[in-house]
């Protein structure tokens, strides 16, 4: 998998004063970066906007969400680098790359690295 | 050896319409309905997971899309990202502060509480061959979830037509077997959820801030 979730608790923790769950993900070849948050509670009326407690918050699934995005993720990011390979271009790394797969070769242009993908045989 | 000279901040009262900023982004801000609440999402001009550049004078930086889950419904939320994650508030003033970069606004859909229908099952000889929709409710986003309750089993509501919130028809699914007078319907759900399509950008420009312009959303 390329996409995966930061190392580290400052990348996936509760902030206890905010109630937000931060969850922060990254591509390890390409340096991209997605961030979840998930709300935690502050339910409100729907009919006239008084906030009540929350009880339960057993219906959200922060695996689950995590999961589901790590998937689509990863499927783009394949998709990314099967076009990279049919047409031969070099892609653009972010900073938090980490991983050259084998085969593959970077280069560095200035302050840009790039990442160069083995060119399909037509 | 001269010092620099600080040219002050920039206070919350001059995001009055139309000012400059000397920043904008391209990102988009939607949201979707999900369940009973919504998810924001920021991305880029590839869509939903895609990055974006932000520009803060002459530096540009690349900021990570994100989705924010349980959202509630029916609010206006101003988007920031403060250098670490983002931040969801309710006005553009909020995300004004030292560090943060405004991202976009967008109103979470939900259009208000939802009025469930009523629906009676037309019974004849024990089997239920429709639904008679006494009344249609309203603000519905999504089918609602009819359970037939009687003597009888095996009975389910086929396709339902929703327009303008209303429920307009329940066509019959399977007709069962052994129900009686007496039989009824209870009615739930009538949320939208999942797919894309229920949220909406206000204040133009993809729902992001954008300088030189009268319209700064």
């Amino acid at each position: 998998m390329s996409w995966a979730v930061r190392q580290g608790h400052e990348h996936n923790y509760i902030d206890g004063r905010t109630h937000v769950h931060h969850v922060h993900l990254f591509n390890q070849v390409t340096g991209g970066e997605h961030h979840i948050q998930l709300l935690l509670g502050a339910p409100s009326c729907r009919e006239c906007g008084r906030p009540f407690a929350q009880s339960d918050l057993g219906g959200l699934d922060p695996a689950a969400e995590i999961n589901a995005a790590l998937e689509t993720l990863q499927a783009n990011h394949a998709a990314i680098m099967s076009y990279t390979a049919k047409h031969g271009h070099p892609i653009k790394l972010g900073p938090l790359a980490t991983i050259v797969p084998a085969g593959h070769k970077v280069t560095t242009h200035g302050a840009a690295k790039m990442l160069h993908v083995p060119r399909l045989s037509k | 050896m001269p010092k620099p000279i600080s040219a002050g901040r920039q206070s919350s009262a001059a995001s009055e319409a139309a000012i400059v900023l000397n920043q904008t982004n391209y990102a988009s801000v939607d949201s979707v309905a999900v369940g009973s609440a919504a998810a924001i999402r920021i991305f880029g001009k590839a869509g939903p997971n895609t990055q974006y550049p932000a520009v803060k004078g002459e530096i540009e930086t690349i900021l990570p899309s994100a989705t924010i889950i349980n959202v509630p419904l029916s609010t206006t939320q101003v988007v920031g990202f403060d250098g670490t994650n983002y931040q969801a508030r309710g006005t553009l003033p909020e995300q004004l502060m030292d560090g943060t970069t405004p991202t976009g606004t967008v109103s979470v859909v939900g259009g208000g509480s939802v009025t469930l229908p009523t629906i009676t099952p037309y019974e004849v000889y024990g089997a239920i061959l429709g639904y008679n929709v006494t009344d249609q409710g309203n603000g519905l986003t999504g089918d609602v979830t009819i359970a037939v309750v009687g003597s009888g089993t095996g009975a389910t509501a086929g396709t339902q037509v929703i327009s303008g919130g209303k429920l307009i028809s329940v066509a019959p699914g399977n007709v069962g077997s052994g129900y009686g007078p007496g039989t009824t319907c209870d009615v739930s759900g009538g949320t939208f959820s999942g797919a894309t399509g229920g949220g909406q950008n206000i204040g133009g420009n993809g729902g992001r801030f954008i300088t030189n312009d009268g319209t700064t959303g």
